[in-house]
């Protein structure tokens, strides 16, 4: 009972410490900010065919033992055989500055004068080194010296820049993000050329090291907002991060609810648009998927094409939207309430039809939906795996062939595959897939209320689901703002509707960053 | 603490006074003013702006206190405690009475084989869910389930025009002002169950703009007064005197009216299901109540298994009450006989002990 307790605790309070998991110390964790040493790095890394030690010797005034050690397939050899290499060993082979060259001023000479890198550092941390190492960059270490440096030579092997594949637009740029992190943030860098526009750096995961960006603009964002993101960030403790999923689930405020509490893009416009309302990106290397937070689940029912369209088809095709949630999430519900307990609200004509199709099926109106939807959910789930033209193979012997021979030996009314077909349509209405399997997942219990308790039972699951969404927070937002706690001008101005362009004057109200537009970061 | 902003305590406000008093206030009305009922109603929500005006000034110089706090500091512990103890068994058996004619109301009207038990207890999950969720998130369910509410009723009324029948509404005033004026009295328990919502309420709207609170208890009771009184001017038409004031839920028969295109007809169903959220606002309200009641008796704070006891109590008692006509009359002489005298006397009595203590502190 006690524990039972405790879980409905955790579905309304706020998570805090729980989200860490202990991880075991990892061998050479305990060694990580010791002094810097070649040695120690190569007993750390010379177990790995990939990782190459490249020792050299600088001839100055004294001979210098250098070791350069990168990892083949992520650095551009071309480079360090080149402009590196070639230039230390070759080149300057008897030229003034190498005839200076000591073992203690070995680090600072070639650093000064002898290696035309534009990215490179001087490092004194084992773990540092360890980082530049097996994340690209070439570390060069001078004898037994305490310190190295970096030479900032990552290449490998990555996808272009193409567009994604599951934000499609008719209209707006066509460029994704990519699984490289450097290349998302020039993406975003490109769109927001202004001095206020942040990327934080952090380092996720004991085992993965994973690189994560949090972006945001400084006059926009609230200061509490992005402390908050990166205090949740930083006490994640887990052995790898390798995709930003990983990271959703550990920052959400409601692990335990069905719904979306933090929005993903592979969009760089997207992004953009969202740090320019005054919201936080948080980026992962290795996957296109771009998180942002807070959100509101209006957010969940836009598209970026509701901002290059023109006004009044956005208000069509957005209350189409909102249609399509309350048709997919109700639809079946409401038919099994009619046909099982509320005959009256139709009028009898309608009712004798429905009575008519439904004549010689041996199941009750909940049983039969019911079969229909898990039907409707295999064929969904068996569709989405398979290679496309397969895929509609599945969708077209499933929806037309099985559901035509139910009908034929009347397991299944025809309203009912109307009706459940009407309901899986307008899921795919639904712009959000997270959104779509909340809608999903709740629409089972939703008929299960109206099959015993008709329309009574369907109140209780709607305003079950009404408090439910009032309690929820997303980084300490309301999630049904601006609907409640109402903010009319952002329920008129960007909701339900959207004003024409020109009538966009002030930034969401929904975060508080109530700025005018005409002035960019200036309070109103 | 929680907070609720000034717009959601407007909501808040007309969302708890309609409450569900739209629901018997045609038939009470009607057997006392008869035709000219819906003056009757305009003006008795009208008494919601002077006693919640009387809190507001009466809280004022008691920050973050409610009004039980103000009694126990202005009478004395003893009778504090006493007037909390009556203030919780009123507001708790309102809301166990209302509890159990939504159970009534569903039974009745489209679930008659559902039992009582799972109508209430489906009810009462609800209710503690919302308390549970807290003040705020009662206030934003207020916020947007209160529209719905007032959408429901409107859409019922102009459905009913086409019935309106001229000759019921003439002539005006034909047993002269008298019957209007006892009406107003009839009804007076109705802004008194607000009131003592109220009451315990105040401590978390911010008190920094009491402009902006007073304007939005004056809007909320005119807007309600609107309302209801249209409600009631619609079942005179519809009905004519004689039979609104035999049906017991005349707005469920006004539902049963209506009708769409041929599309849907008798929807009174689909609007019980507006009216459900009218319904667990109001309880909600008189839970929270209580529950602030018992907390300063007892001094126990918030936790799941006082809620939990609490919403057993409710139910507990709820379901065996009698329903039709015996419930209606039990919640309207438990309105005249507890909550009008409890509400009507103990605020005039602080607000005028609390200007004579602030007068002799100044003297």
């Amino acid at each position: 009972m006690r524990s039972l307790f405790s879980m409905l605790k955790d579905l309304t309070v706020r998570p805090k410490e729980r989200r860490t998991r202990a991880t075991p110390p990892l061998p050479a964790e305990e060694d990580w900010s010791k002094p810097l040493s070649a040695q120690k790095v190569r007993s750390l890394l010379n177990k790995s065919s990939d990782i190459i030690f490249r020792e050299f010797t600088l001839r100055g005034k004294e001979e210098v033992t250098c070791l350069l050690v990168y990892v083949d397939g992520l650095t551009d050899k071309y480079i360090i055989d080149h402009y590196l290499l070639k230039i230390l060993m070759v080149d300057f082979n008897g030229e003034p500055q190498l005839s200076r060259v000591t073992a203690d001023n070995a680090l600072d000479t070639v650093f000064k004068f002898l290696a035309p890198a534009s990215e490179a550092k001087k490092i004194k941390e084992l773990g540092e080194a360890l980082d530049s190492i097996l994340g690209g960059d070439a570390v060069l270490f001078f004898g037994e010296y305490p310190q190295a440096m970096v030479i900032g030579v990552r290449n490998w092997p990555n996808r272009g820049v193409w567009e994604p594949e599951t934000e499609a637009v008719v209209r707006g740029p066509r460029e994704g993000f990519t699984e490289t992190l450097r290349t998302n943030t020039t993406l975003l860098r490109r769109k927001i050329k202004h001095p206020a526009f942040r990327l934080i750096s952090l380092k996720i995961g004991e085992l993965t090291r994973t690189d994560v960006v949090v972006a945001y603009i400084e006059t926009l964002a609230k200061p509490d907002v992005v402390s908050e993101v990166l205090k949740r960030l930083s006490r994640i403790k887990v052995d790898g991060v390798l995709e930003s999923a990983y990271i959703e689930e550990m920052i959400e405020d409601y692990p335990y609810s069905p719904f979306p509490q933090i929005a993903y893009t592979e969009r760089p416009d997207v992004l953009a648009a969202d740090l320019l309302e005054g919201k936080v990106g948080i980026i992962v290397d290795g996957t296109p998927i771009a998180l942002t937070v807070p959100v509101v689940l209006a957010q969940f029912l836009q598209v970026s094409e509701d901002y290059y369209e023109r006004a009044m088809i956005v208000i069509l095709i957005r209350f189409i939207r909102y249609l399509g949630v309350a048709v997919a999430l109700l639809a079946p519900s409401i038919y099994i309430a009619v046909t099982t307990f509320h005959q009256e609200i139709l009028p009898s004509n309608l009712a004798l039809s429905i009575a008519a199709g439904r004549e010689g099926v041996p199941f009750s109106a909940l049983s039969e939906a019911m079969m229909m939807t898990l039907a409707l959910e295999i064929l969904m789930e068996a569709g989405l795996r398979l290679p496309k033209p397969i895929g509609q193979t599945i969708g077209i012997v499933g929806a037309l062939v099985l559901g035509d021979a139910a009908v034929k030996a009347s397991l299944v009314s025809p309203l009912m595959v109307i009706i459940i077909g009407l309901t899986a349509i307008s899921g795919y209405a639904i712009p959000s897939y997270d959104l779509g399997i909340a809608v999903r997942l709740i629409r089972l219990p939703m008929m299960i209320l109206a099959g015993t308790m008709g329309f009574f039972g369907l109140g209780l699951g709607v305003y079950a689901l009404l408090i439910h969404l009032l309690s929820l927070r997303s980084f300490g937002y309301p999630y049904m703002s601006p609907l409640a706690p109402l903010r009319l001008r952002a329920l008129l101005q960007d909701t339900f509707v959207r004003t024409p362009r020109w009538g966009l004057k002030h930034r969401p109200h929904l975060l508080d960053a109530d700025t005018d537009r005409k002035k960019p970061g200036g309070k109103r | 603490m929680e907070k609720i902003s000034e717009h959601q305590f407007t909501m808040v406000c007309a969302a708890v006074l309609l409450g569900t008093t739209f629901i018997p206030v045609g038939q009470t009305s009607v057997q006392v003013a008869g035709r000219d009922a819906y003056m009757s109603v305009v003006l008795v929500y009208g008494l919601a702006i002077p006693w919640g005006l009387m809190i507001l000034a009466i809280t004022r110089n008691h920050p973050g206190q409610n009004l039980l706090e103000v009694t126990a500091a202005l009478l004395g512990k003893w009778p504090g405690k006493f007037l909390a103890l009556l203030y919780t068994g009123a507001v708790g058996y309102l809301g166990i009475l209302l509890l159990a004619r939504v159970g009534d109301t569903f039974r009745r009207s489209i679930l008659p084989l559902v039992p009582t038990t799972v109508i209430i207890g489906g009810m009462i999950l609800l209710v503690l869910m919302l308390a549970w969720s807290g003040v705020e998130n009662f206030a934003r369910f207020a916020e947007s389930v209160f529209p719905l509410v007032v959408f429901g009723l409107l859409f019922t009324m102009v459905f009913s025009i086409p019935r309106f029948e001229p000759d019921e509404y003439l002539p005006i005033l034909e047993n002269g002002v008298m019957p209007v004026i006892w009406g107003v009295a009839k009804l007076a328990s109705y802004p008194m169950e607000f009131i003592l919502f109220m009451a315990g309420a105040i401590t978390f709207v911010p008190r920094e703009d009491e402009g902006r609170l007073k304007k939005g208890l004056w809007r909320a009771s005119v807007f309600v007064a609107f309302i209801q009184g249209a409600l009631t001017f619609t079942e005179v038409m519809v009905f004519g005197p004689e039979e609104a004031m035999r049906l017991n839920y005349g707005l469920l028969a006004l539902g049963k009216m209506v009708e769409i295109s041929r599309t849907v007809s008798g929807i009174e169903s689909l609007f019980l299901l507006i009216w459900m959220g009218a319904e667990i606002i109001k309880i909600c309200a008189l839970f929270l109540a209580a529950f602030w009641g018992i907390r300063h008796l007892s001094g126990w704070n918030k936790n799941l298994w006082l809620y939990l006891g609490l919403a057993l109590l409710f139910m507990a008692v709820a379901v065996p009450r009698p329903g039709g006509t015996a419930l209606a009359l039990q919640i309207l002489r438990f309105d005249e006989w507890t909550v009008l005298p409890l509400a009507g006397c103990w605020i005039p009595l602080l607000f005028l002990l609390n200007v004579w203590k602030r007068r002799r502190r100044r003297t």
